[in-house]
């Protein structure tokens, strides 16, 4: 792993594909954790915001030998030194990497909307508001404070729910802690799975679930060979799972 | 009735018809501007642009323009630090020319990005990083350079003239257009540079991504070798149509010659720059990205592009613009300026959304990318635009400096 | 004026240095920026301290616990796992985790409402009070009293307190006519009274399973208890590998239940049940199967035998499932030395009651290898030791409304068993049989929408004299209702939530109202005492309590006094380890302190209910396992011998092949709700476009069978059956056999708001639903359809 090698803490995550149902719990969770916008109309999924987006894959074999499965997508929060793909590009500095977490943020309200981070991330991770949110009227209430909503015009993804790593700190803080300990700071979406089949912690710390999840030989990463570095693994015993993680010639 | 504007000692078509001329080019600027009203008000939305797709036709059009526009700091370049006297003939009309692509990007720019109110955060919020940040820059110094070239000609209109002020205002700015020339050459270096690099650096897109020395200094140069090469392609067009729509001569042999000479030459040595860039690419770059040449023509985006490209509206024009007596040729000179700046655009175009219409994980498919006209308007406007310009600058102001000499009035 | 070099650089410079030095500049620059990031229509949600509190969800029977966290204590803004439930450890499925979008969904109904006009025209709907609704409905009832079996009641919840309530209503009042929605409940208590003597469900000891053949059913989309499923799967999953449990799914179509097994078992469309039959005749015939379990606790094993040999050796079973004669022997074996492997029964998410020889098929397997009342195994249900109500007091019109036959036909001359006939009750009405249904309740339950083979239902309630809906939302039957009595959604009301189907041990949760209601709504429980006590009479004192909640506390005052169980008030809790039968210390000291408990935990649970006895576990009349029901027989369920054993018959399904070449089947998917609610917007929005695009939705094609029709993905067909024709798209995929289509269920509302209303097509329009000749179950699992381009 590249990035900052002073930090002793890179935020990743390890995402079971054996396990995963594709039931979307996950994707809808961080829908509603993060205000997400909706509309009546969502089925252009390249213009339908979801911070977690699921694929469903296919071994593309012939009845009954076809099987599926679903990989869940959010944004890999690419470790790439020395800048992920896409704030790299980003003219404004609306999105960046904190070197002391490795997460990958975005900051809506600095956006200028060039999308040129859209462009450079590979993963699809990146979405844009292409239009003015809007809620039906009573739906308002349920937005949570944590989250500002965003605006026509500017990009968004997921922030690894950067909001609850905050409040993890604040309490911390409270109790005299520097340091978090594991399982204090958890995304929604990790939180949500009901078949338990992500994982979420610090990939330095060699003691974490995800720190040795993530060297099972079964361990692997979406497009290695780009070089962009995520910090989300995939697990999967399935040859033609692993198979299709990357290009092959 | 507008003859007391009309630079004196020149001949220009009635006013009658020129109004009607204008009205025909208003027609479509006013649809330009309808369609960048509607994306300003409405939001993106209007156009075909999707999270596939966040590129496309404005900024295929702004880099192609951009490209384009290059006739502009070269023709000064050559002119007066090389000091082609000749080109005198044709500086101002490159300089317009220029100043109509720089500003028109602009205005398409503002439509492009998603807030454009805050469009000034890439000067206060900078990320020197960014390819893009250079660019804006770049793009944005430049044109205030391009509109200091300019003033001078304007302020040569016979009213203005009048104003002993604007006289020694312009006549000052002129003594010191080496300075601006020099200063635009050095921006356009960069900004040329830097568009390539807006796509060389996206390391997660295996085609436009070029690694290693491939992408510094190399990309940096063809792209200001594709701009150099077709930018003075451009010049000698519009100057054509200005010749062409007035029947006059307006510049001498000399300096039509010396463009299309300096083009051939240039683009030649792009080519063989960019055939180098390719092979590479094909055989080294993409192979490590796990991806195959073949891999990147498919669909509407086939091979058809990089022939059109590379062959059609390269070589060919290469070899007309090489060859003395073709060039000499008017019905060559012209087909092989539109070839190469049909090259260029196509070559902005395939790293604008081919790139992105690929897909790159494994799992996904093509993805085809559909204009909508409110993306066409502003575009098709741009053109309106450049035509009201040179139109107005043609009938106005002393653009053509051999006019006279070249066009007497008996 | 003369401008010279340097007065001209001068003016330059102090016009730029000018207007820096002016705020204009900054000032503008600055307010862009505000501007820009705080447009004014952009909402900004009130701030404030969060609280969170625990209830449990009833979007599903899954009984699952929630946690809701609120601002100010009044705005909630999200829901989550409760970590502490020990139904689902903290972990949501896509329905619960959106469920605010009910709370706060724009087809919520904030008051009575009477239809004034034409039914179904929503503008004649007009908002009446309360006081008013009831007197309404009370006054005709009072008039219906003579016909007092003429009141029919659907609830779509099948156990707990409210539908306990409705049931007692119509028992007072004198009807015999409550009856609830059809599932796979259904086959599988009936399947459990024929062979065990007891009705009741199923407990399944899944989390401690070696090895789990599912004959059919979505085990990790929606079947039992949801999150509970996938919470095992993903335990399954955990495991090394020498010790992981193995999964096969035994299915026609290949969903993501059949890919994420270990083995996918393609059987011919209908035919799960012959290859249970052929694995239990290798499993015989090997000598494989559990000798103490058959020999003393079964009855009849000598005629199944008889019957296996005969009709199920693998080549007959390999004839009729198209399943290799090698397979379903190995797979035989397998199961039969896997210890403890367990089957289960009950195809797709469980909406379908299924045959209920189907059902007697796959549990007889379960018998044969000795996993009924094992670990790892098959069980009874647990009970809660809820308290008893006090008897429902009857007079003469109930007493004799408890000798009416019932409308549905159960439990009479045709239909003997004690089962559930809404379909059945549909068509006496259709066909003016028995009497007429003279008012139709509808609790929980959405039929005009989510009833397979709807058309019979819509044309049904035009016989039917008052439609009242009880529902918290303009869904599609409530939008055709006469009088709508609006409820709270489960976030703003007190009511318990059952055992989730298929549990090994017992839990009880309790939801609680975390907010107060947002409308003039008013608890169904409430509304029915109000309504009995306005009756008065033997109907009044039938309902004795002031309200509902003192009602629900004298149930769960039972829980208190059988000193059992604890409430589950720490993560992590797994009551499937350590076996059944284990005692738990009550961690409550009185029915106070329980209840406290339970509004601050929601969710008590219990591992006391050992395993049934030997001597306890049938109630048959050999009180042992029947594979050959004498029950049915005692019932009087006439025939030959093959009636009274599990077998294979399909029900055939509707449609001549020669017209409706093709097959129909209908699936269910987690991304799309089939129950109590229409699918959120947030769910809609995970679907994949080749599941919805526009408003059309998809029928999934085998590639090979599409392209001997000329069909193309994305393609527009009509599908169309005996009953009718729908218009959808194709989507081609391997998943589906060929010659068989694949249409997922829930979508196509006619009803609730514009993120819902007209999103793809309602395949019960299309589907045909057909009679289990012994038991009268309502079966669709399959429909013949002829499909042409359009
Ligand atoms: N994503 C998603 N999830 C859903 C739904 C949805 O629409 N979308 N719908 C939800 C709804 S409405 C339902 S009803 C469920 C359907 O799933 P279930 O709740 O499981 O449906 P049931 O009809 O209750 O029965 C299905 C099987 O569970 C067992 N079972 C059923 N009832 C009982 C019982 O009382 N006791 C015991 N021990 N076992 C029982 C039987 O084995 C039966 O074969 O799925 C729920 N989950
Ligand atoms: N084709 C087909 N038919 C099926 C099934 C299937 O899968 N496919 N499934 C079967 C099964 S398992 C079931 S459970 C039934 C379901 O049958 P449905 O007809 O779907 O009944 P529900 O959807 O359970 O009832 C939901 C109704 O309750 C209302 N409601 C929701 N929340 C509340 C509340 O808080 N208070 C009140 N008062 N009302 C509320 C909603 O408005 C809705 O109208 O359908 C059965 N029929
Ligand atoms: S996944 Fe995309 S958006 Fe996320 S860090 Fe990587 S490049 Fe950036
Ligand atoms: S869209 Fe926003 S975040 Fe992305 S590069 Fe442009 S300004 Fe930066
Ligand atoms: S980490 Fe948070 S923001 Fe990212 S996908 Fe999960 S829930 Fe959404
Ligand atoms: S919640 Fe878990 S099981 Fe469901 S789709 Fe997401 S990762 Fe997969
Ligand atoms: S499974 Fe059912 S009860 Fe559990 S969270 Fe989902 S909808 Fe609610
Ligand atoms: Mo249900």
């Amino acid at each position: 792993m590249s990035g900052n090698k002073s930090s002793k803490v890179r935020y990743g995550m390890v995402i079971d594909l054996d396990k995963c149902t594709g039931c979307m719990a996950c994707s809808v969770a961080c829908q509603q954790e993060n205000s997400v916008p909706f509309r009546e109309d969502e089925t252009n999924k390249r213009r339908s915001i979801t911070w977690m987006e699921i694929y469903q894959l296919d071994n593309g074999k012939p009845y009954p030998e076809h099987r599926q499965a679903y990989l869940p997508r959010l944004c890999l929060h690419c470790d790439s030194s020395p800048f992920p793909p896409c704030t790299f590009v980003c003219p404004v500095n609306a999105t960046h990497r904190d070197e002391e977490t490795g997460l990958v943020n975005h900051i809506p309200v600095r956006c200028i909307g060039c999308r040129y981070c859209i462009s450079a991330c590979s993963y699809h991770a990146r979405y844009f508001n292409w239009w003015d949110p809007k809620w039906p009227k009573p739906m308002e209430e349920m937005l949570t404070p944590s989250v500002s909503t965003r605006m026509r015009g500017v990009v968004e993804k997921c922030t690894m729910c950067v909001h609850r790593l905050q409040l993890a700190k604040d309490r911390a803080y409270v109790e005299g802690r520097r340091e978090l300990e594991e399982g204090e700071y958890v995304p929604a979406c990790v939180e949500s799975c009901p078949a338990k089949a992500m994982i979420f912690g610090n990939l330095l710390d060699s003691h974490s679930e995800v720190a040795k999840l993530a060297k099972s030989r079964h361990a692997f990463r979406l497009l290695e060979k780009l070089g962009t570095e995520p910090k989300v693994y995939y697990l999967s015993s399935q040859d033609w799972i692993r198979k299709l993680a990357d290009n092959v010639l | 009735m507008d003859s007391a504007l009309i630079p004196e000692g020149v001949k220009r078509c009635s006013f009658r018809s020129f109004c009607l001329w204008l009205l025909a080019i208003l027609g479509v600027l006013g649809w330009g501007v309808l369609g960048g009203f509607l994306v300003l008000w409405k939001g993106l939305n209007q156009t075909g642009l999707d999270d596939s797709f966040g590129f496309g036709l404005y900024i295929t059009a702004d880099l192609a323009i951009i490209a384009l526009g290059a006739g502009a700091f070269f023709t000064g370049f050559l002119t007066y630090i090389i000091g082609k006297k000749e080109l005198k003939d044709v500086i101002n009309l490159a300089v317009v020319v220029g100043f109509i692509c720089y500003t028109g990007a602009q205005v398409v720019l503002l439509l492009e990005i998603g807030q454009p109110i805050r469009g000034w955060f890439s000067f206060w919020h900078a990320n020197v990083h960014s390819m893009l940040t250079e660019v804006i820059f770049c793009i944005t110094c430049y044109t205030i350079v391009l509109t200091v070239e300019y003033i001078p000609l304007i302020l040569e209109n016979r009213q203005l003239e009048k104003v002993p002020e604007f006289r020694y205002f312009s006549h000052n700015l002129h003594e010191i257009m080496v300075v601006f020339a020099a200063t635009g050459t050095f921006l356009s270096f960069f900004h040329q540079g830097s568009l390539g690099g807006l796509y060389g650096v996206m390391f997660a897109r295996p085609f436009a991504f070029r690694a290693g020395f491939f992408i510094w200094p190399w990309t940096f140069f063809l792209f200001i070798a594709s701009a150099i090469a077709s930018g003075p392609a451009l010049t000698i067009l519009v100057c054509k149509m200005v010749q062409g729509a007035s029947r006059k001569q307006l510049v001498r042999r000399e300096a039509i010659s010396l463009l299309a000479k300096v083009s051939g030459y240039l683009l030649t040595f792009y080519l063989i720059f960019k055939f180098l860039d390719t092979w590479w690419w094909a055989t080294h770059t993409a192979p490590k990205m796990g991806m195959s040449f073949a891999e990147f023509f498919q669909g509407p985006y086939g091979l058809w592009l990089l022939v059109a490209e590379l062959g059609l509206c390269g070589v060919l024009p290469a070899i007309i613009l090489l060859i003395p007596k073709a060039r000499e040729d008017d019905v060559l000179l012209i087909v092989a300026c539109v070839l190469n700046c049909t090259g260029v655009v196509i070559n902005r175009f395939v790293f604008t959304v081919q790139n992105l219409a690929l897909p790159v994980l494994p799992f996904e498919k093509l993805q085809i990318y559909v204009p909508t006209w409110q993306e066409w308007a502003p575009t098709v406007g741009m053109l309106a635009y450049g035509a009201l310009l040179v139109s107005l600058s043609y009938r106005y102001l002393p653009m053509f400096p051999r006019e006279r000499e070249l066009n007497p009035i008996d | 004026m003369k401008l010279d070099r340097r007065a001209f650089v001068k003016l330059i410079a102090g016009g730029v240095g000018g207007t820096l030095l002016s705020p204009l500049p900054w000032k503008m620059a600055d307010d862009t920026a505000i501007w820009s990031q705080n447009w004014f229509w952009r909402p900004s949600p009130e701030r404030g301290g969060a609280t969170t509190v625990n209830t449990v969800c009833q979007l599903c029977s899954g009984g699952c616990g929630v946690r809701v966290r609120l601002i100010k204590e009044k705005r909630a803004v999200n829901i989550d796992g409760n970590p502490t439930h020990p139904v689902n450890q903290g972990g949501i499925c896509p329905l619960g985790a959106a469920g605010l979008q009910y709370l706060y969904g724009p087809s919520r109904i904030e008051t009575p409402l009477q239809q004034t006009g034409k039914r179904g025209d929503l503008e004649t709907m007009k908002a009446i009070s309360w006081d008013e609704a009831l007197e309404i409905l009370a006054i005709k009832l009072r008039g219906m009293r003579p016909k007092a079996r003429g009141l029919v009641c659907v609830s779509g919840k099948r156990e707990g307190t409210v539908p306990e309530l409705f049931a007692r209503f119509l028992h007072a009042y004198g009807s015999p006519n409550y009856n609830v929605m059809p599932a796979a409940a259904d086959a599988e208590s009936l399947g459990l009274f024929v062979s065990q003597g007891n009705s009741g469900a199923l407990g399944y000891d899944l989390e401690n399973a070696k090895m789990v053949i599912s004959f059919g059913s979505s085990y990790i989309e929606g079947w039992g208890s949801p999150n509970r499923m996938m919470m095992a799967f993903g335990d399954w999953r955990s495991n090394p590998k020498r010790d992981r449990t193995k999964i096969v799914q035994v299915e026609t179509r290949g969903s993501l239940s059949a890919s994420k097994a270990d083995e996918w078992v393609a059987v011919a469309p209908g035919t799960e049940s012959a290859l249970a039959l052929g694995l239990a005749q290798v499993i015989v015939s090997e000598g494989r199967y559990d000798r103490t379990f058959v020999s003393k606790y079964t009855h009849g094993f000598d005629e199944f035998r008889r019957l296996l040999r005969r009709n199920y050796t693998p080549d007959k079973v390999a004839a009729i499932t198209g399943v290799e004669k090698e397979k379903i022997i190995g797979l035989a074996r397998e199961f039969a030395g896997t210890k403890p492997a367990v089957a289960l029964s009950g195809w797709g998410q469980g909406r379908m009651p299924g045959s209920i020889y189907d059902f007697l098929a796959v549990q007889s397997l379960n018998a044969l290898v000795g996993s009924l009342h094992k670990p790892g195994g098959v069980t009874r249900m647990p009970r809660v030791p809820l308290a008893p109500w006090p008897k429902v007091v009857l007079d003469a019109k109930s007493l004799a409304g408890e000798n009416e036959p019932r409308l549905d036909g159960s439990n009479g001359p045709q239909f003997p068993l004690p089962a559930q006939l809404f379909h059945n009750l549909v068509k006496n009405v259709n066909e003016g049989n028995l009497y007429p249904a003279e008012m139709l309740w509808v609790y929980e339950a959405n039929p005009a929408h989510d009833l397979a083979d709807v058309q019979p239902f819509l044309e049904a309630l035009d016989k039917i004299g008052t439609l009242v809906s009880f529902s918290s939302f303009m869904d599609d039957t409530t939008q055709l209702a006469d009088l709508v009595l609006p409820g709270p959604t489960y976030l703003e009301r007190l009511e318990d939530a059952p055992i989730p189907p298929g549990l090994q041990y017992a839990v009880f949760g309790l939801s609680q109202p975390i907010l107060s209601p947002r409308f003039e709504t008013r608890h169904p429980g409430d509304v029915l005492i109000q309504l009995a006590k306005s009756l008065g009479g033997n109907v009044g004192a039938s309902f004795p309590w002031s309200d509902y909640e003192t009602a629900l506390k004298e149930r769960v005052k039972g829980l208190a006094d059988a000193g059992r169980g604890q409430v589950a008030d720490e993560p992590g809790l797994q009551p499937w380890k350590g076996g059944q039968g284990r005692q738990l210390a009550p961690n409550y000291d009185s029915f106070d302190d329980l209840w406290e408990k339970l509004i601050e935990h929601a969710c008590w649970f219990d591992t006391s209910e050992a395993m049934p006895s030997w001597e306890s576990a049938f109630t048959t009349p050999s009180r042992k396992f029947e594979f050959y029901s004498q029950k049915m027989r005692q019932v009087g369920i006439r025939g030959n011998d093959l009636t009274y054993l599990p077998h294979f018959k399909p029900v055939e399904p509707a449609g001549d092949p020669r017209d409706y070449p093709l097959l129909l089947m209908p699936y269910e998917t987690m991304a799309i709700t089939n129950g109590p609610v229409a699918n959120p917007p947030f769910m809609t929005k995970t679907l994949f476009d080749f599941q919805l695009k526009g408003n059309d939705s998809f029928v999934e094609v085998n590639p090979k069978t599409a392209a001997d029709m000329g069909l193309k993905e994305g393609d527009r067909v009509a599908l169309q059956t005996e009953r009718g024709t729908l218009k959808v798209r194709v989507h081609l995929t391997g998943a589906a056999r060929p010659d068989v289509v694949f249409i997922p269920t829930g979508l196509g509302h006619t009803a609730f708001d514009s993120y819902i209303k007209g999103k793809g097509v309602n395949a019960n329009e299309i589907l045909v639903a057909q009679q289990e000749p012994v038991t009268g179950l309502a079966i669709w699992w399959g429909t013949r359809v002829k499909i042409s381009k359009v």
